[in-house]
């Protein structure tokens, strides 16, 4: 999900090979409805963001212009088959996200709980 | 905000060729991740 018009979105998506859909919501309506809000100063800029950035740039990840609200925060959820948010994250700062690891644990735990109850 | 266990908002957002759709069309079919992201890169 990207502040940016679809187009942008799309983008995206083909410039990283992405296996999923890129959706837009440049209103942020989305955002708001899931409860992301606009950080402040030192969760957007502050130490915590421009150290896990620095990670991130040694890697060979920059950032690039913003495009959107510079202050809106991210997140992530998780949904399961019901419409159930079985997993959330809302950044404490602007690099604040999951790892791979950690969404893959909280997915086999819904694969898991299906099995355990098959899904109808 | 929300919290494990409630109904997941099901909003709509346009994707490319200028169609639009809502979450629940990807939900019902698997477990959904929705990252949203703040900028692009």
């Amino acid at each position: 999900m990207t502040q940016g018009d679809a187009a942008q979105a799309q983008a995206l998506c083909d410039r990283f090979g992405a296996p999923f859909p890129c959706l837009a919501d440049p209103s942020r309506e989305g955002y708001r409805t899931y409860g992301l809000k606009r950080g402040s100063v030192m969760e957007v800029m502050g130490p915590a963001a421009i150290l896990r950035g620095a990670r991130a740039a040694s890697k060979g990840h920059f950032v690039e212009r913003v495009r959107g609200d510079a202050f809106q925060m991210p997140g992530t959820f998780i949904i399961d088959r019901d419409g159930l948010v079985r997993y959330t994250r809302y950044a404490r700062h602007s690099a604040d996200h999951p790892s791979v690891e950690e969404l893959i644990v909280a997915l086999a735990m819904i694969r898991e709980g299906e099995r355990e109850s098959p899904h109808a | 905000m929300l919290k494990p266990g409630d109904a997941a908002p099901d909003v709509t957002f346009a994707r490319s060729g200028g169609d639009e759709v809502a979450l629940s069309a990807f939900w019902r079919e698997a477990p959904l991740v929705v990252a949203f992201l703040r900028h692009f890169g």
